[in-house]
């Protein structure tokens, strides 16, 4: 449901897109039209603005300059694109990419918090009991206290 | 429409064949969108009819933007590169030319900002004095079209290609509005100012018309 016409509004429609309805925003234009039948006042000033939608519309749009016109027609010359498969490839291969790099962030990040606990729980500070523990965790830990075990003994 | 047809998949100079679709003897649409999914494919054909299209039009929007040829064929340029690289982002929510129009503005804002003019965007000098609401008249068609092209060209840059959107290029308020990254009442005051001046030109060159008679 459009708004009330009056002369106010209807002079600013008509300063910014001239006489012609066509330019006039959809909403508006019913209104608009009903309030120009109305009005002579209207009418009048939808005269004035004519000569200069017609002087517009008399202006060819100029041709661009045959030197650009070769520079963009050899754009796909000189710039050749992945068609569509290709691009499809390439965003599944680095999608996979990423998630590989995820899942290893995550299995890392895993592994230090149980090596942590494990090296804490040698220590005899750490609060997790054997009871708590997956057998696969507790066989982590073990490797763990392994490696670090190893590290400073004689080859 | 005129059909466009390739007669040979795209080489450059070293001969190398590129990756672009096969499109011999295929008409290409009249719909715009379609063309731009070919493009998408790396259908030259379809790229070529939007330059064919759409470059006169966004040549002359970068020209009232920038008021510098080399910079406004630049930014045509960049703006096909654009089309011809990123066609896939294009989403029929918008029209072509809309979207082109818009593309080539944020180019042209770029260029204007990255040299340090981007104020000059918002230069609002009225053209020709004190604004008339009398109708200019009695000029011929040449002078006329003389007269509205040198007033068009001495509007600043956003009336100009306010006015260059809407009154020349057709597109509506809402899409110009757009283009422009302005609200309807911001594009309806440039529209009036543009308009304005451009009435005050034509009456003007009305008067010297009469002064050499």
């Amino acid at each position: 449901m459009s708004e009330p016409f009056d002369m106010k509004r209807f002079t600013e429609l008509v300063a910014a897109y001239g006489a012609g309805s066509e330019l006039w925003p959809e909403a508006e234009r019913p209104a608009a039209l009903a309030f120009l039948e109305s009005s002579s006042e209207a009418r009048a000033l939808s005269e004035s603005e004519r000569a200069l939608d017609a002087a517009l519309s008399g202006l060819s749009v100029p041709e661009p300059s045959a030197h650009l016109m070769r520079q963009l027609n050899e754009i796909p010359l000189h710039h050749p694109k992945p068609t569509q498969r290709t691009g499809r490839l390439f965003r599944l291969v680095t999608g996979f990419a990423w998630a590989a790099a995820a899942a290893i962030g995550v299995y890392l990040g895993v592994e230090s918090s149980s090596l942590e606990t494990g090296i804490a729980d040698a220590d005899g500070a750490g609060q997790v009991t054997p009871e708590s523990l997956a057998e696969d965790e507790i066989e982590t830990i073990e490797l763990a206290l392994g490696s670090v075990a190893g590290l400073g003994e004689e080859p | 429409m005129v059909a466009v047809t390739a007669t040979t998949p795209e080489r450059d100079r070293r001969g190398r064949a590129h990756d672009v679709a096969e499109s011999e003897h295929k008409e290409l649409p009249t719909d715009d969108a379609e063309l731009v999914s070919r493009v998408g494919d790396g259908d030259v054909p379809a790229y070529r009819e939007l330059v064919r299209r759409h470059a006169p039009n966004l040549r002359r929007f970068a020209g009232r933007l920038l008021r510098d040829d080399t910079e406004a064929e630049d930014v045509v340029q960049e703006t096909f590169l654009r089309l011809w690289q990123r066609a896939a982002d294009y989403t029929p929510a918008a029209r072509v030319g809309t979207w082109l129009h818009r593309i080539a503005h944020n180019l042209a804002v770029d260029r204007l900002r990255s040299r340090g003019r981007l104020t000059a965007l918002d230069e609002d000098e009225e053209v020709g004095g004190a604004a008339s609401a009398r109708q200019p008249a009695l000029l011929d068609e040449k002078r006329r079209v003389e007269a509205l092209e040198l007033a068009l060209a001495s509007l600043p840059p956003r009336q100009g290609a306010a006015v260059t959107l809407v009154h020349l290029h057709g597109l509506s308020g809402t899409e110009a509005a757009d283009v422009l990254g302005v609200g309807a009442e911001a594009l309806e005051s440039l529209l009036s100012r543009g308009r304005r001046s451009l009435k005050v030109a034509l009456l003007e060159a009305t008067k010297q018309d009469r002064e050499r008679t």
